[in-house]
């Protein structure tokens, strides 16, 4: 496995691993009944913040924690950073796919909302395909990668 | 993401130039070398930019170190 696979891996794990700590946090709040307060939507506003700064920390920590195993694990002081045609290539197709998911879960929260789904969770859902769209481009990339292309 | 139609003899070209390892000849044409890997096994076909710079590499012409086989008459793409 290359070093750009891994990464893609650790990309993957990293975005499963933020939403499941989003999902299970969301659910503790819905399940103390704070979504049915006055002030919910402000309540999800802030928790898409909070988790949009996690992500990122949480994306830089393991970055720098799987580059310094990497280099550890497998002796190379300074890893294969080249990008050529082909990776971007991958990326492109990757982010369409991850486009078309997402896209998906969009049309399917537009319709929950014709069958009068709380307004909450439809932003609940078009957060969680945006997640859902995100692991799929990883895995696309990860099988393009194993594939050749 | 089957096999393309453009092949190419660039094995055997590293072969004949004192068995050049696809390691030496992605940093020669600045790509990866699971790039180089996936040009020689046909499930890649390089911009016309990265296949002139592999042929340079050869000292070839572009024509001798990649072929394209069309389709045939009701052949699917």
């Amino acid at each position: 496995m290359t070093y750009t696979e891994k990464n893609t891996l650790v990309s993957m794990l990293t975005g499963m691993l933020v939403f499941g700590i989003y999902s299970s946090k969301m659910y503790q709040l819905y399940q103390e009944g704070r979504f049915a307060a006055a002030d919910a939507g402000v309540l999800m506003g802030k928790s898409v913040l909070y988790m949009i700064a996690a992500s990122i920390i949480i994306a830089i920590i393991t970055s720098i924690i799987f580059s310094i195993v990497h280099a550890l694990a497998t002796g190379e002081k300074k890893p294969n950073f080249v990008v050529d045609e082909r990776d971007k290539l991958i990326e492109l197709k990757a982010m369409q796919f991850s486009f078309i998911v997402f896209s998906f879960g969009f049309v399917g929260s537009a319709i929950a909302l014709v069958f009068e789904t709380t307004p909450l969770m439809v932003i609940f859902a078009t957060i969680t395909s945006m997640f859902v769209a995100s692991i799929a481009g990883d895995i696309f990339k990860l099988v393009c990668y194993r594939r050749g292309y | 993401m089957g096999k393309s139609r453009v092949s190419n003899i660039i094995r055997r070209l590293r072969f004949d130039h004192n068995e050049m390892t696809q390691k030496d000849l992605a940093e020669a044409i600045g790509v990866t070398r699971q790039t180089v890997v996936a040009i020689e096994n046909a499930k890649y076909s390089p911009t016309l930019e990265l296949a002139f710079q592999i042929a340079l590499v050869f000292d070839k012409p572009l024509e001798e170190v990649f072929s394209f086989t069309p389709l045939k008459a009701g052949e699917k793409k």
